[in-house]
């Protein structure tokens, strides 16, 4: 038997106590043996085991917890660094499924992977900032008067996971209505660089170079396309009915 | 017409943007071929996914997992063999060989012995003179280095004693319950486990 084998064949304590002890090594920049802290990601995946799981949350929660704060975005999200790290540790377990787990070789790939699920709740919190953000914007009137807004039924900030799950249906057929109403590849450019991306309309003039004649052509093209979508019966039909 | 802008673009905003995993999995090799292609199409029109993914390349290199300096299999890990009672080792470690220094008369039965790799242990149980109804284990380590070696008692999830061996190999525990335990030696570079150790 070699000694691979016997490593899976240690008790989960064992484990635990001599991946805390690597760990320590590998903190302070000595030779290690990252074997015992992986057979542990082995037995939370593979095997579901919620002990090496906790364990391994004590090994690497401050580590991740180092990451956040180190990262770009963090400091314009206004939420606390354990947030995200336990955001990471959920994403991390939804993300690797026993089948996939024969995907990470060694323990340094699975600690990518995790630092991989850090970014991604940040970034998934970053967009839903800047989401929320333009809902926001629409409850805003410059004269304090209210516009007739055939979308405000998809314009809440809070709802339930069901709700939301139905309002996501709703805004991808809204998409797909939209994308059927272009008549062009330019208002196909403009409609995503617009509605889509949030971008300006210099920024899409520049995203699709000699798509566009000047910078106005970009916002005439996108009005020129509203006021259709505006006289569209179907489409008015379709937004009553949401 | 400005507010009806607005609520578009609240609700189509990313709306045919990959999630963040997903585009992190596309970074990391990970997704499969079939999905592979979609994202590849998604990132030559968007910039905002593609600022994402050159946002998580920095992240991954700024905190980079170095695992060097790591020769992988560094610690040779030994789970340990029982003997036959009495039986000789290949080094000889018999019962008269192996007999803890600390032995203590009237012991109740002889030494359990164990071989795991090039190292023999010995392992003698007996009521605890000092606490009734407890127990002692005397033990004894041959063949490895028997420096800053810590012998550990385990329990259910929990460590119940640790000691450190003497120079010639020598540890004891006392006043132990009965029942199944683990005991782990671990040198700097070796680790042997007795399991399902019944005292």
């Amino acid at each position: 038997m070699s000694t691979h084998d016997e490593v899976g064949l240690l008790s989960l304590q064992s484990l635990c106590d001599r991946c805390h002890r690597e760990s320590e090594r590998f903190f302070a920049q000595k030779e290690h043996d990252p074997r015992f802290c992986y057979e542990l990601f082995r037995r939370a995946f593979v095997h579901s085991n919620e002990l090496a799981w906790h364990c391994l949350y004590e090994r690497y929660h401050k580590l991740v917890l180092s990451w956040v704060m180190r990262h770009a975005l963090y400091p314009g999200l206004g939420e606390e660094a354990d947030y995200f790290m336990n955001r990471a540790f959920e994403k991390v377990w939804q993300g690797i499924p026993a089948e996939n787990f024969a995907k990470f070789p060694d323990l340094k790939s699975l600690l990518r992977y995790l630092q991989m699920c850090t970014h991604a709740v940040m970034v998934d919190f970053a967009r839903w900032k800047e989401q929320a953000h333009l809902w926001d914007r629409t409850a805003e009137t410059e004269d304090g008067v209210a516009e007739y807004d055939p979308f405000a039924a998809l314009a809440s900030n809070s709802l339930p996971p069901e709700r939301e799950l139905a309002r996501r249906e709703m805004q991808e057929l809204l998409w797909q209505k939209l994308q059927a109403l272009s008549q062009s590849a330019k208002e196909d450019a403009a409609i995503f660089g617009y509605f889509v991306l949030n971008l300006k309309p210099r920024e899409i003039h520049d995203l699709y170079p000699g798509q566009f004649e000047d910078v106005r052509d970009v916002s005439r093209t996108k009005d020129n396309f509203l006021a259709r979508v505006r006289r569209n019966d179907e489409f008015r039909q379709f937004v009553d009915d949401a | 017409m400005a507010q009806m802008e607005d609520s578009l673009k609240a609700a189509l905003y990313r709306i045919t943007c990959p999630d963040s995993a997903t585009l992190g999995n596309y970074h990391l090799g990970l997704l499969g071929e079939t999905a592979v292609q979609p994202i590849a199409n998604h990132l030559a029109v968007c910039p905002l996914c593609t600022r994402e993914i050159e946002q998580l390349e920095v992240f991954l290199l700024e905190t980079a997992v170095s695992l060097q300096p790591s020769t992988g299999e560094r610690i040779r890990v030994w789970i340990a063999k029982r003997l036959p009672s009495g039986g000789q080792t290949r080094q000889g470690l018999g019962p008269a060989v192996g007999t803890p220094a600390f032995a203590l008369r009237g012991s109740s039965s002889g030494p359990l012995m164990y071989e795991a790799g090039d190292a023999q242990l010995s392992l003698e149980v007996q009521d605890d003179p000092e606490q009734p109804g407890r127990k002692v284990i005397l033990g004894l380590v041959l063949g490895i280095a028997t420096e800053a070696v810590e012998a550990k008692l385990l329990q259910g999830d929990g460590v119940v004693t640790a000691v450190t061996l003497d120079e010639i190999g020598n540890f004891t525990f006392t006043g132990l319950e009965t029942g199944t335990y683990e005991l782990t030696l671990s040198g700097a570079d070796v680790e042997i486990h007795v399991q399902d150790l019944l005292i």
